[in-house]
């Protein structure tokens, strides 16, 4: 056991149920899974990426590469979760991940020993292969190596939580809830604005929180939480992420509402993205250690320094009893002084010649042993470490004699600290790099909205980390206009020497022949040692940008968080440049991984996207109609007698209304109001045929084109008074017909008095068709509906079941028929008026299908034939096209390519044998080869109970004059060849006498 | 994520908004019978590099067809008038 | 004559939804009284006014602000339209001014309870927090990808008009959002 009797910030009076691949660990609220698994001295956390290499913990936070472990179970499984920010709850279960068949025994680390040809550039070159004829070979071993390789396994289960979305609007955003965060929220709070403060942890405090309990740290800490806390325009959100900065001051945040629980209960979210509009933001996300490059610098055992006083200080663990400390600064003398006085043997290898006398002091006044101009060569031991070979090393980290083996359970690093940039560098541009420290920091530009401060700003000590945000707060408010009383300042508390306090910049040890000793790692989730950036550089790969693809460092989760600097300082080494000349690969979102569940929320299955309903919608589904999906409509598809399957329904549903009558649902047309005084002039130019001559009281059939002069839509429009028109649209096309029209009426057409307004919900309609639908309306009307009062394309005013309505004598179905407008709110209502008065007549509802077949045997266009590659000419419209005034694509339609005699036009097509074509067939002569493009294609089938055969329509090369030549039908996905009668598209009464009765 | 400040509605993200079309082109007049200004005005385009005109249209708000200034570049978003009231 | 159905009946079931011992939010709808919309184009303000005024109205409000008076309210809803809800059929003739029935275009959600607001800021892209959005004010804006407008009746009342065919599928995405907060479903009044 390492946990210590007493300190930390852990709470010990409540105890956790929390087990690591089975054994149970012992574990405390205020605990993360990593801090329990060091208590319980659990060194091996899983396996390394590529060699399948032991790894430990690392950190103590999101930086972690090493401890991702798979949490909990079933449904709730999470792979690649950082054990390191995984806060303990009770009843947590968690395993190793890349590991077969166990974690001690892993039959994945014999890649260790092929690691020569695991190098830098290995998938490239693998890939690309001189394999001329055949890669499966190759795929196969992908296969292998990607099974082998590869991070946690997720489960094919479906999420069981739910998650949502938060918009939120402030004026300023504080993004860190350490000191100089803190600092920042606490002036802009005090000045008045409206605050949102962010901090990923679940307690607020930062690197305070690694300092030892109750010391000084802690009452400022207190002071200051508790007068935000009490502040109503200071909204504190923890265990949130702010990971991503984006343009127009909007920033995505991810809030753990329920992960530190076993299940959300009582229907809260598991976690919850905000979106939040900040008018300024300040960055205060403070700094993350550098890791030293040596021999073996991943084994288990190996850890940050910093972290290593993080799990002493907050969770009262110490990560190991002979501790050396390896460092190229000052900051490191506080873990040594620290972990020494809570009984550890410790001795510090400072890879600096000189150190002060003040700074060593620290250390060994607590008992530690100072080395100066020392440095660890090599990690060793098995699975973890045992041992640390310690040699005397120059400026630049090379030995300059021989070494000795100190014995050792922890080997605490710093190479110096890397400020949290990812934010401002996303939003803005790459880093800039700063000599002192050497490091990169955001460039200073007041004319940013996002702006840093603290230790990720650089700042020299904590007074001008505090300052520096209180100064930021106040600056970001006033900004906003905020501008309240921000009353002092608060006081610096004493520390221990600063984050980069005497940093020197080396960051690898190597043997006395210039060679890193063993495996040197600067990646350690990729595994990229630095051996793999030497042969990069070899190879050519110079460029950060090309070194990081090639070798994969800084691409894995941590997105390079710990490996960036270390792999850049080795190429600018390389290059014998200085690391601004070579430069830094730039930051993107997200600053630390997002599920894909709070990205989603609620839209999700039935809600991926709304849903339209008719205001008949009920009926069908209390009738047992199934329905289809037709763009955001669901629509009756058929209503299945007993027994029967879609094809058996719809060809009954069809026949029935050529013989009887039917009714369908369809009020998915688009309907828009045209009003105005120049209406007429604007359906003049919209569709291609006149308009200027429609009196009230009658409709007519229109196309209309794009600007480029394919057919876009058609549809049947109605005058109902002297500036007012009523359009209607296929189902498909109505709001692209009217944000069009729009468009024209408020630039090119200002001049046109005209309004476009849907009222496509404002109206229910139902087609009425067959040889009996004139008895039937007349019966419920009452009204004389007549051949002689009113014809084809003349409309009526009449009364269903006590509604006003409107019926509009126009057929789809090629039969006599009527359409009955109806207000919305009693569609269902004279639907089922109709429905009841109609079984004298034998009426039936009839779906989308039956509708399909019937406008097929008519050669009725509909959606597969206006598909944005045809013209009014293809679909044998030409003749409705005025040539006495100009509509829109008037002019491009006309263009030479589409108006050639060879293209494809609208054909019918009468199928041989039993089997019905498949839409998207080709077209090919009846002889000949089957290769290329073909002759045209099949838009439309059915099986047509009126001819008794299956029928299609098709767009085919010189069509016209083609009737009676039998073809090809090829189907190449489904591997099948017709055979096809060329003919009219209008296979069932061509004369329209049917319809005009 | 693009914000846009419509004159009826005031600011608001670019989801309640659809792109419609490069706002620097104009329609040719309905008389116009030469097949170039109509080619021109459907398919040529200039692709500027830096500030750009561009309409956008306010779908899930006042549904008004929109100007707005957009830098290609940098991304900035610039003045952002109704199309109805833009004099050319 | 025949009931209005309203495209919410079978949601509008009285009852008790989502987290336990909370009750953030009550969800209904309500008939509207009428709904019409007046259009026009140069001159549309004087044009409007004698519409407006027949029916109590000051003036057609603002971009931002309806107008209200006894029966009736308008929402301008752009430069040259204003939306009115009024129960008279019988608007007022006036030259370029035309007049569309939408009375059963829009079906309302209404919503209310201390959750409310937060409810609208899990679903809604602007802000409205009490300073922003405040009694009286309506906004025109998308919920699930819809366009909807709500007006806020006070400070934790909303109505929200939804084009009727889309209603049913914004009624849910609002009752799954606001399980967390614990949800009561009014019955139609």
């Amino acid at each position: 056991m390492r946990r210590l009797q007493k300190g930390g910030r852990i709470d010990r009076s409540k105890p956790l149920n929390v087990s690591f691949e089975g054994d149970k660990l012992p574990a405390f609220q205020g605990d993360t899974l990593a801090s329990a698994m060091l208590a319980a001295g659990v060194s091996l956390a899983g396996r390394s990426f590529k060699y399948h290499r032991p790894r430990g913990i690392y950190s103590a936070g999101v930086e972690e590469p090493g401890a991702l472990v798979h949490l909990r179970e079933d449904d709730r499984h999470e792979p690649n979760v950082r054990a390191t920010t995984a806060e303990a709850f009770d009843g947590l279960t968690a395993t190793a991940q890349n590991a077969w068949p166990s974690l001690t025994f892993d039959v994945g680390a014999v890649n260790n020993w092929f690691s020569p040809f695991l190098s830098a550039g290995f998938y490239y070159k693998t890939f690309v292969g001189p394999f001329k004829h055949s890669t499966k070979f190759w795929m196969m071993c992908e296969t292998f190596i990607r099974r082998a390789a590869g991070m946690g396994r997720a489960k094919y289960l479906a999420d069981p939580d739910s998650y949502e979305k938060r918009n939120a609007f402030c004026d300023v955003l504080v993004i860190g809830g350490g000191a100089a965060g803190l600092s920042a929220a606490l002036a802009a709070g005090r000045a008045g604005a409206q605050v949102i403060l962010v901090e990923q942890d679940f307690e607020l405090g930062g690197a305070i929180l690694s300092d030892p309990a109750e010391s000084e740290s802690d009452q400022w800490l207190t002071k200051v939480r508790t007068e935000l806390e009490n502040m109503d325009n200071v909204r504190i959100l923890i265990r949130t992420t702010a990971f991503g900065a984006y343009d127009g001051d909007t920033y995505g945040l991810i809030e753990r509402v329920c992960d530190h629980v076993k299940a959300p209960e009582n229907h809260q979210v598991r976690q919850r993205y905000w979106l939040v509009h900040a008018r300024r933001a300040v960055m205060a996300t403070g700094a993350i250690e550098r890791p030293l490059v040596f021999g073996s610098n991943d084994k288990p055992g190996v850890m940050l320094a910093g972290s290593a006083r993080t799990y002493l200080n907050r969770f009262a663990v110490l990560a190991g009893q002979n501790v050396i400390v390896t460092t190229n600064n000052n900051s490191a003398y506080s873990v040594a002084a620290d972990l020494a006085r809570s009984g550890a043997t410790v001795t510090v290898a400072d890879l600096r010649a000189q150190v002060s006398a003040c700074v060593q002091q620290i250390a060994t006044d607590a008992g530690a042993t100072v080395l100066v101009g020392h440095g660890v060569l090599e990690a060793k031991g098995g699975r973890k470490v045992a041992a640390a070979e310690v040699v005397p090393v120059d400026s630049s980290g090379r030995a300059t004699g021989n070494g000795k083996t100190l014995k050792a359970d922890l080997i605490a690093v710093s190479g110096g600290w890397a400020p949290a940039v990812h934010l401002w560098s996303q939003r803005f541009q790459k880093p800039v790099y700063k000599e002192e420290g050497a490091c990169f920091v955001p460039l200073q530009d007041d004319g940013h909205t996002l702006r840093s401060a603290g230790i990720s700003n650089a700042a020299s000590d904590l007074e001008d980390v505090i300052s520096q945000g209180f100064a930021l707060g106040t600056q970001s408010a006033g900004e906003t206009g905020a501008d309240g009383d921000i009353g002092l300042c608060p006081e610096a508390f004493t520390t221990g020497p600063f984050w980069q306090q005497g940093m020197s910049p080396v960051w690898a040890v190597f043997n006395t022949n210039g060679s890193p000793q063993g495996k040197a790692f600067v990646d350690f989730q990729h595994d990229v040692k630095i051996s793999d950036v030497d042969q990069a550089h070899l190879e050519g790969y110079i460029s950060v940008e090309h070194l990081k693809r090639y070798t994969t460092t800084g691409m894995a989760t941590d997105q390079g968080k710990l490996s960036n600097v270390n792999a850049l300082a080795r190429m600018a080494e390389l290059r014998r440049q200085s690391i601004p000349e070579v430069g830094t690969t730039t930051f993107r979102p997200p600053f630390t991984p997002v599920s894909m569940g709070s990205i989603v929320g609620q839209e999700h299955g039935r809600h991926f996207r709304p849903t339209r309903l008719s205001p008949i919608h009920q009926w069908h589904q209390e009738n047992g109609a199934l329905m289809t999906e037709a763009g955001a409509w669901m629509r009756p598809w058929y209503y299945p007698q007993t027994g029967e399957g879609l094809q058996d329904a719809y060809v009954r549903e069809a026949a029935h209304v050529r013989e009887h009558v039917g009714m369908i649902d369809v009020s998915t047309l688009g309907k828009i109001a045209v009003q105005g005084p120049d209406a007429a002039e604007f359906l003049n130019r919209i569709y291609v045929n006149g308009w200027k001559t429609l009196a009230v009281g009658r409709l007519r059939y229109g196309a209309m084109l794009r600007e480029d002069g394919f057919v876009m839509d058609d549809g049947a429009t109605a005058r109902l008074g002297e500036n007012d028109y009523f359009m209607s649209t296929t189902t498909a096309n109505a709001a692209k017909v009217l944000a069009f029209a729009e468009h024209l009426l408020q630039t090119a057409w200002k001049d046109l008095k005209v309004h476009v307004t849907t009222v496509t919900d404002q109206w229910a309609a139902i087609a009425v068709a067959g040889p009996k639908s004139r008895a039937l309306l007349t019966e419920v009307t009452g009204t004389d509906l007549s051949r002689e009062t009113v014809p084809n394309n003349h409309f009526t005013h009449a009364e269903i079941g006590g509604v006003g309505v409107r019926i509009h004598r126009m057929s789809y179905s090629g039969e006599l028929a009527y359409e009955v407008y109806i207000p919305a709110g009693y569609g269902r209502h004279v639907w089922e008026t109709l429905y009841t008065a109609g079984s004298p007549f034998e009426l039936r509802p009839y779906g989308t299908e039956a509708m399909g077949a019937l406008r097929i045997e008519k050669g009725h266009i509909a959606g597969p034939e206006i598909e944005g590659r045809t013209t009014l000419r293809d679909l044998g419209l030409e003749g409705f096209a005025s040539s006495k005034k100009p509509f829109v694509g008037s002019i491009l339609c006309k263009r030479p390519v589409l108006e050639e005699a060879s293209r494809p036009i609208l054909v019918g097509l009468e199928i041989e044998g039993a089997t019905g074509a498949k839409a998207g067939s080709i077209l090919f002569p009846n002889v000949g080869e089957t290769k290329g493009h073909g002759d045209g294609w099949v838009s439309s089938t059915t099986y047509s109970p009126a001819l008794g055969k299956n029928i299609a329509l098709g767009l085919l090369k010189n069509g016209k004059f083609r009737a009676g030549e039998t073809i090809r039908v090829v189907n190449f996905v489904g591997n099948e060849t017709l055979r096809a009668k060329v003919v009219s598209p209008h296979f069932f009464d061509p004369e329209g006498e049917r319809q005009n009765g | 994520m693009i914000r846009i400040n419509c004159p009826v509605c005031g600011l608001r993200n670019e989801t309640e908004f659809t792109y419609g079309a490069d706002a620097t082109v104009s329609r040719p007049a309905m008389d116009e019978n030469e097949m170039k200004p109509w080619l021109d005005y459907v398919f040529n385009r200039t692709n500027p590099r830096g500030w750009h005109k561009e309409y956008w249209h306010h779908v899930q708000g006042c549904r008004q067809w929109l100007v707005l200034e957009r830098n290609t570049l940098t991304h900035e978003i610039g003045a952002c008038e109704l199309a109805r009231e833009v004099t050319e | 004559m025949a009931e209005v159905l309203s495209p919410l009946k079978s949601k509008c079931v009285a009852g008790h939804h989502g987290a336990s011992e909370k009750s953030g939010l009550k969800m209904g709808t309500r008939a509207l009284s009428g709904l019409w919309q007046i259009a026009g184009w140069d001159d549309f303000e004087s044009a409007a006014q004698p519409v407006l005024s027949s029916l109590g109205l000051k003036d057609g409000g603002t971009f931002r602000i309806a107008q209200h008076a006894d029966g009736a309210t308008a929402w301008r809803i752009a430069p040259d339209r204003i939306l009115i809800e009024t129960a008279d059929p019988n608007l007022e003739n006036a030259p370029e001014l035309m007049k569309l029935d939408l009375s059963h275009a829009r079906s309302v959600i209404t919503l209310e309870g201390p959750s409310s607001r937060d409810l609208l800021s899990q679903l809604v892209a602007i802000d409205v927090t009490p300073m922003a959005f405040k009694p009286g004010e309506f906004f025109q804006t998308g919920i699930h990808h819809v366009g909807v407008l709500i007006h806020c009746l006070n400070s934790d009342r909303f109505d929200i008009l939804v084009p009727g065919t889309w209603a049913s599928s914004v009624w849910e995405a609002l009752y799954e959002n606001a399980l967390p907060h614990g949800v009561e479903t009014l019955e139609v009044a």
